[in-house]
């Protein structure tokens, strides 16, 4: 009787733009704990989906809840959920502790100055805390968007791309952070287009393909994921 | 969302943007610039008979402010189109009034330094004498600037999906605001005529009434203007 | 859903008769009013014009009812309405500058001149074009929708100042000037004939959006069932 109660739960999500299908009757539950992987082509609707989960786009059919409600009824509801975009939504000529503190207000967290300089310091930009962001490198914005968009630490993470472009060592930083995430109860979802990223944080994949999913392997790689861990 | 949270929250986006343009100079110096041109070429056309100096140039006054304020309501759009600036404060919670109050301030800020900047040296260039009444002159150019920087942040949030926005907000804004300028025109032209009594006074109501209604207008349809 | 529309095939044979009737006695009516004393003629203008005007502001005050709709309930049926109306309205606004520029030319010896009706209901005719350019630059149906209920509402603020210029402000535009009772008929007559004709048009305009937005929506279907659609057979639509 008892419907298990998702993070997130899709269904029959569509969405059409001018006469072309970008998503088609996607559905998608995802619970706490659970990671899931989007993968596909580019252009397949993996940011779309992300973007409708996140409920920042209007599906032209369906529907999106958040623990069980319909997602983002009232604007307080954004704080259960984080989207890391494909662009860093960082403002570049304010310092990476600025653009923290923006978004740690814009919130409402309690203590932002702590909070941000807790960020910074995770991500190890703590020592460009003072730079504005249109100086630092590539890698180091995307860490700082990253950032910007989990510092509330919500339940439900949506990463597009977090991996995209970064070196080993930013990489496994943003990793261990994930992996923390999902050992205390959150859901998240992100697109990848690397299979390394599913075998290290034991995702479970969904294909999308032309907007439609087409296959869910469950726990493709977790063999190969506790044999490392056994080792 | 209690009242002092969103005022927090409007407190923080206007702080926000201000340091972006006190650090970037994407749209005040454009604007002071394209006011100041505007002034000095109107003011080539004052040659008149003294008699319809005061109509002639504070309509000018205001026909110079329009553009340029145009062009700072027009950035104050684009500066959070960056880099995905927008999509980050779609997700935060706010709501799409929190933000219209938060950029109307800012536009009003914007044109409040650019009038600040223009009627002094338009009286100088047209002999405009509006030192005699200077807070009649203040009243005029905060509640014009109100009712400009309301509709403009309006329609620049309707625009804001557009390729060609700049075009369009022009395009759209222009008729909007003609009851606008037509009343500061009157309000200002009777300072310059010495004559700040009953008849400015419905002016600057009617400035008053223009500025309510689309800042009201704006913050109730703002909340529709949100999603994608 | 195709039944809805069957029945209302019936609506032409009503409505086209009763529309032709009121147009034709519009037609006989401002052919039959006296000729004006100084402008003799030429003063039939007027009697397109005030009607055209009429319905043009109509037009524009229901746009705005149907972008508040659109606003209160998201369904698509509010916008059909609105963009119909805006068509009409810009259509009727166009119309009223033209008629009143030709009148102008007659009656006051030039085509355009300071005046607050004219200014206010130049303003309507721009916001109604301007209705059409915001619209054309966005793809996604719903928010091209709120775009324009947006902008239908803000610019209904025009319509009332159109409405009191000539009496709130000294102008050149007549307010309602005294009228021969044969000259009244007409102008009634024209007016009626001008609405219901409109108003038919708005209604086929609204019907062809409606149809329009189901075919895409079917075509949608058929592509969320998995099948590409390269068109729509006869077969789904009976």
């Amino acid at each position: 009787m008892n419907k298990p109660n998702f993070a997130i739960e899709a269904h029959a999500l569509s969405k059409h733009v001018d006469g072309q299908a970008i998503l088609v009757r996607v559905d998608l539950q995802l619970e706490c704990g659970q990671c899931i992987a989007l993968m596909g082509d580019n252009g397949a609707g993996k940011t779309t989906l992300l973007k409708c989960l996140a409920a920042i786009k209007k599906p032209s059919s369906g529907t999106v809840c958040w623990f069980g409600r319909p997602a983002a009824t009232e604007v307080s509801e954004r704080r259960l959920i984080a989207l890391k975009p494909h662009e860093d939504c960082l403002y570049t000529h304010l310092t990476a502790y600025e653009n923290l503190m923006f978004a740690a207000r814009m919130i409402g967290l309690p203590n932002p100055a702590n909070r941000s300089q807790d960020i910074l310091w995770k991500l190890g930009l703590s020592r460009v805390s003072d730079t504005p962001v249109r100086q630092l490198s590539k890698g180091m914005r995307q860490r700082l968007g990253f950032g910007r968009a989990v510092i509330h630490d919500p339940p439900i993470w949506l990463l597009d791309e977090p991996f995209a472009g970064l070196d080993d060592s930013s990489r496994n930083q943003i990793l261990q952070i994930i992996r923390e995430k999902r050992r205390t109860g959150g859901a998240i979802c992100f697109s990848t287009h690397q299979d390394l990223d599913i075998e290290e944080l034991d995702a479970q994949v969904v294909q999308l393909h032309q907007g439609t999913t087409f296959l869910s392997q469950p726990n493709a790689s977790s063999a190969f994921f506790n044999r490392k861990r056994a080792s | 969302m209690n009242v002092l949270d969103t005022a927090k929250q409007v407190g923080w986006l206007l702080h926000k943007d201000l340091v972006v343009e006190y650090r970037s100079r994407l749209a005040w110096p454009v604007m002071f610039l394209l006011g100041i041109i505007v002034t000095i070429v109107f003011s080539l056309q004052t040659s008149l008979p003294r008699e319809y100096l005061p109509s002639t140039a504070s309509t000018m006054l205001w026909l110079a402010t329009m553009f340029a304020g145009l062009v700072a309501i027009d950035r104050t759009g684009i500066a959070e189109d960056q880099d995905g600036c927008s999509v980050g404060l779609s997700l935060y919670p706010l709501s799409g009034s929190t933000i219209y109050v938060a950029k109307f301030l800012v536009n009003l800020c914007a044109i409040l330094v650019l009038l600040g900047v223009l009627v002094p040296i338009f009286s100088l260039v047209t002999d405009l004498s509006l030192a005699k009444h200077v807070g009649a002159m203040v009243i005029v150019a905060v509640t014009g600037s109100a009712g400009l920087a309301a509709v403009g942040t309006l329609v620049s949030n309707l625009t804001r999906d557009l390729q060609q926005r700049g075009a369009v907000l022009s395009v759209l804004l222009l008729p909007l605001l003609v009851p606008l300028i037509l009343a500061a025109s009157e309000a200002t032209r009777l300072i310059a005529v010495d004559e700040v009594g009953t008849q400015w006074w419905r002016w600057v109501q009617l400035l008053v009434a223009f500025a309510i209604d689309f800042a009201t207008v704006g913050i109730v349809l703002s909340h529709y203007l949100r999603e994608e | 859903m195709f039944s809805k529309g069957t029945s209302r095939l019936e609506l032409p044979f009503i409505m086209v008769p009763v529309v032709a009737v009121l147009v034709a006695w519009g037609f006989v009516a401002v052919g039959n009013a006296p000729a004006e004393l100084t402008m003799g003629s030429a003063h039939r203008i007027l009697y397109v014009h005030v009607s055209v005007a009429w319905v043009g502001l109509v037009a524009f005050s229901l746009m705005a009812v149907c972008g508040l709709g659109y606003l209160l309930t998201s369904k698509m049926k509010w916008d059909h309405w609105g963009q119909a109306s805006a068509e009409i309205g810009w259509i009727c606004s166009t119309l009223t500058l033209l008629t009143g520029s030709l009148w102008a030319h007659f009656a006051w010896g030039t085509w355009w001149t300071w005046d607050p009706r004219l200014l206010t209901s130049f303003v309507l005719w721009a916001l109604f074009s301007g209705y059409f350019i915001l619209r054309a630059g966005v793809d996604e149906p719903h928010r091209r929708a709120t775009l324009g209920a947006v902008l239908a509402v803000i610019g209904f603020a025009d319509v009332p100042l159109v409405t009191m210029a000539t009496r709130w402000y000294r102008g050149i535009h007549p307010v309602s000037p005294e009228m021969d009772p044969m000259m009244q008929h007409a102008l009634l007559a024209c007016a009626l004939g001008v609405s219901a004709m409109m108003a038919l048009l708005l209604i086929y305009r609204c019907r062809q959006l409606d149809l329009e937005k189901q075919i895409l929506d079917l075509k949608m279907d058929v592509t969320d069932q998995g099948g590409k659609c390269h068109g729509i057979s006869r077969s789904s639509l009976s």
